[in-house]
């Protein structure tokens, strides 16, 4: 009964999960410092309530009406901090009220700029990115573009500097403009994104003085969009630059030198980074859990050591607001008891995923376990456990020639008793002629 | 409605572009009419220039058309003309464009009249030196002029205060004094002496020198042991002024040519304006993680340096210690794959000998028969009596039921069919055995 049931939630509960998370509906805030930001950042504040299902709340950073939770509850599923300079929001709203709202799954984009508080600095910490001090910038004097105003730090990345992950950027981006700060992540942490990177020239330091010490960022290290992708799947994106989502930047050309006039691509990819931000696109899950021996439908009690099995499960991604098979073939399963014995890639035919192998010669209880993660990925993991019995007393091999010998010595036991009792029972004696003679 | 000032720089009506735009037209049409001026000074006319200025981004018609509105009512007949100083030309001044060009005009671009704009005083920035005050701009077309290289500045940022007075005197025009704009000169540098040098790390030996020169690259790729120590040097001159200078990107970049992973090295200078690299390979090697070919460039750049140098200096065959440690896959990569490996069979012994002695457990049974066959055995008292009969019938059928029982019957069948079987052949044989009993009496 156990087993039946362990069996029916494994394969319904990522579907109710599913149906009841807010895949299709979600409440943005945008919170602003300047009220300004919303006339001269119209086109990307018009990407966000293009959002499918988004109602979007903008509200300014001292608004006294700012708050996260109402009894209890989340207001919202999504953040937009459009607030650099801020160094404290209203309404209760600390970077470890915010940083809490990401542990309950919120979504966040954080915009920072030149100048950045407090605020703002300790939630990218938070996140594992470490933004440089005020006062200094990200500067290439090899790739800037010719609107820059003396310093070199408007500068320009290549689509090449982007993540590689077409969930995330999508493709064929422009290059992108941007002036801003400079931002490191600590490459031991694993959950943390590099999604724009400088170019091998760009470093981010004070233009003012002399570098003494080593830049805070050098080179391809420096990040201009950092993310990170948290355990539960929340997503927080950072760009050090709140320039880079302003009208201007989005309908510029980029003018390098020696280089012909190119749009910028800072709309495009602040477009799919914005979808991947708040679940519309890089989201898969799994549904319909199941196992049988091969060749058979039903999911059994228990297997025997030896047995071919079949595992399969079927999974979906979230593309433009519905779910449609995924398309993945890493997808790899394990049978595990305690350390996995089997790990195989999964076939992948439009969605439904199957793994055939052999239960090991080792019994004990296994669980089937799948936990896919990839960069641009929510994260999703799916486990069944079932026992695995040794082979029963009439299970073994029989008849081995090895054995002849005793079936012979045991046969003739038999055939001769038979015939002993036949000959014994009835056999005459032949009288012995009396010696008369 | 009130209108807020933001950074000191901009006055706008609560609401934005269109709320300013609105009040702005209504109020000046409504002086118009009556005649009478505004409660507005020349500061806060400015300002509002300021905003809608800024505004120039805006995206929808209906915005655009707030904006033109709100221009046109700071421009003509206005009671405050702002005029809009500016840079016309780019931002950087060098030998190739000297001239600082600076356009004077109307919100909407149109000649302010007659206008004299001179240059205040221009000083430059890092050493706060002044290389020209109160020096009037040539009209060269729409735009006033002024050669700034002919001053021979430094490179450097510069900060012009200009100040455009009209020629008749005008009580409108606001926003025409105490302007600041900031320039840039620029200048070309050249790397000169510029020094690879590879030497033993404990100094023993004395290594060898390379002599490198823009834009060449040293021709053979140097060969490296974690005991070596290579040795950048190099000066960096500014052509304009003929002097050694410093710039603020002086970076040494090592990049890995497989696997494109880079590492940035900062050059000093000394207090020559020398700059020195050095590079200890067996105390950095930690840093590297493959041997392998390396490149090693020069990057140089500066705000002031129009000619910015990313120059690949020598190739680099780097070996180091131990190789890197092997690829474990990242949390992001797919695992290795796992095959159980099953326990082999135990082995058996050949078929020959479970054969022979197959034979050997027969063989009692034929000789068995055999010596039956020589003392004359016989079963000649076989009567076909039912107790005779029913007793060898079911001694076979119980032999049999063990059998099958061994074959594929479990405990409790076998035990049903014997106790049927049982039971008959106990009462034949019984039966028999009285008879052969009797018999024998």
């Amino acid at each position: 009964l156990i087993h039946f049931y362990k069996r029916a939630t494994m394969r319904w509960l990522p579907v109710f999960l599913t149906l009841i998370s807010l895949a299709y509906c979600r409440k943005v805030l945008v919170v602003l410092d300047n009220p300004l930001i919303q006339e001269t950042h119209s086109m990307f504040l018009n990407q966000i309530k293009s959002i499918p299902g988004a109602s979007v709340t903008i509200k300014s950073a001292d608004d006294s009406s700012l708050a996260l939770k109402k009894y209890g509850e989340l207001l919202y599923t999504d953040i937009v901090l459009l607030a650099p300079t801020a160094e404290e929001l209203s309404g209760g709203m600390t970077a470890d009220t915010i940083v809490e709202f990401v542990d309950e799954g919120g979504n966040l984009f954080v915009a920072a700029g030149l100048e950045t508080g407090d605020l703002v600095r300790d939630i990218a910490s938070e996140v594992g990115v470490e933004l440089d001090e005020t006062g200094t910038t990200v500067i290439d004097h090899l790739n800037f573009d010719a609107k820059d105003n003396g310093l070199h730090n408007l500068v320009v990345a290549d689509s090449a500097n982007l993540i590689k992950s077409e969930k995330m950027v999508g493709k064929d981006n422009g290059p992108i403009l941007y002036r801003g700060l400079g931002m490191v992540t600590d490459p031991a942490n694993p959950l943390a994104l590099g999604i724009l990177t400088g170019s091998s020239s760009a470093y981010s330091h004070n233009p003012e003085e002399y570098i003494v010490d080593y830049p805070h960022a050098v080179g391809k290290n420096t990040l201009l969009i950092a993310g990170l992708q948290a355990r539960n799947n929340a997503r927080v994106l950072i760009t050090g630059s709140l320039e880079m989502l302003s009208d201007a930047f989005y309908t510029s050309q980029v003018e390098r030198a020696g280089q012909p006039s190119v749009a910028a691509g800072n709309s495009k990819l602040i477009g799919a980074l914005l979808a991947w931000t708040f679940h519309q696109a890089g989201v898969i899950r799994i549904e319909a859990v199941d196992h049988h021996l091969a060749g058979q439908k039903d999911t059994p009690a228990f297997y025997t050591i030896r047995e071919e099995c079949e595992f399969s499960l079927k999974m979906s991604e979230l593309v433009n607001g519905a779910w449609v098979p995924f398309k993945g073939e890493d997808v790899q399963m394990e049978f595990v008891r305690i350390d996995p014995f089997v790990r195989q890639k999964m076939v992948n035919k439009n969605g439904m995923l199957t793994a055939k192998f052999t239960i090991p010669d080792v019994y004990g209880v296994f669980k089937f376990k799948v936990d896919y993660a990839r960069v641009g990925l929510t994260r999703v993991s799916a486990s069944v456990q079932i026992p695995v019995h040794p082979l029963r007393h009439n299970q073994y091999e029989r008849f081995i020639q090895s054995a002849y010998p005793y079936y012979a010595s045991a046969g003739s036991m038999m055939l001769g008793v038979f015939v002993f009792s036949l000959v014994f029972l009835h056999f005459k004696e032949e009288v012995p002629r009396p010696k008369t003679e | 409605v009130q209108a807020d000032e933001v950074d000191g720089r901009l006055l706008q009506f609560e609401g934005g572009l269109s709320v300013t735009s609105v009040v702005l037209t209504g109020a000046s049409a409504l002086a118009a009419k009556l005649k009478k001026p505004l409660p507005l000074t020349g500061e806060q006319a400015v300002k509002f220039a300021n905003y809608l200025l800024s505004r120039k981004s805006v995206q929808q018609p209906k915005g655009a058309l707030h904006l033109l509105e709100g221009i046109e009512s700071m421009t003509g007949n206005a009671q405050f003309t702002p005029l809009t100083v500016s840079l016309a030309s780019s931002l950087a001044v060098s030998s190739d464009s000297p001239n600082v060009q600076i356009s004077v005009t109307d919100l909407k671009g149109n000649s302010a009249g007659d206008l004299k704009v001179s240059v205040i005083s221009a000083t430059h920035v890092q050493t706060d030196k002044v290389v020209a005050s109160n020096v009037q701009l040539k009209k060269a077309g729409d735009v006033y002029q002024l050669d700034l290289m002919a001053l021979k500045p430094a490179a450097g940022f510069y900060e012009l205060v200009v100040s455009a007075v009209p020629a008749k005197a005008n009580a409108k025009i606001v926003g025409n004094k105490d302007i600041k704009l900031s320039v840039k000169v620029l200048t070309k540098m050249a790397v000169n002496n510029a020094e690879l040098k590879v030497i033993d790390s404990d100094g023993s030996t004395e290594g060898r020198t390379m002599a490198l020169s823009y834009p060449g690259k040293e021709g053979k790729a140097l060969s490296l042991s974690n005991k070596k120590k290579i040795q950048l040097t190099f000066s960096v001159q500014d052509t304009v002024a003929g002097s050694k200078m410093l710039v603020h990107q002086a970076f040494v970049k090592v990049a890995n040519l497989k696997s494109a992973a880079e590492i940035v090295y900062v050059a000093e200078a000394d207090s020559n304006k020398v700059y020195k690299f050095e590079l200890d390979l067996g105390s950095d090697a930690a840093e590297f993680k493959a041997s392998g070919k390396y490149s090693l460039s020069l990057i140089l750049g500066d705000a002031v340096v129009s000619n910015p140098i990313s120059w690949l200096v020598a190739d680099l065959d780097l070996e180091l210690g131990e190789a890197a440690a092997a690829g474990e896959p990242g949390p992001f990569q797919p695992k290795p794959e796992i095959k159980h490996l099953f326990r082999e069979p135990e082995k058996r012994p050949p078929q020959l000998v479970s054969t022979v002695f197959t034979a050997l457990c027969l063989a009692p049974f034929l000789l068995l028969l055999l010596l039956w066959i020589k003392l004359g055995a016989n079963i000649s008292n076989f009567s076909f009596s039912l107790s005779t009969l029913g007793f060898h019938v079911g001694l076979g059928a119980i032999f049999t039921l063990y059998f099958y029982f061994w074959l594929q019957l479990n405990m409790f069948e076998t035990i049903r069919y014997l106790a049927l079987i049982g039971l008959v052949t106990f009462i034949c044989g019984n039966s028999l055995l009285a008879g052969i009993a009797k018999k024998n009496k």
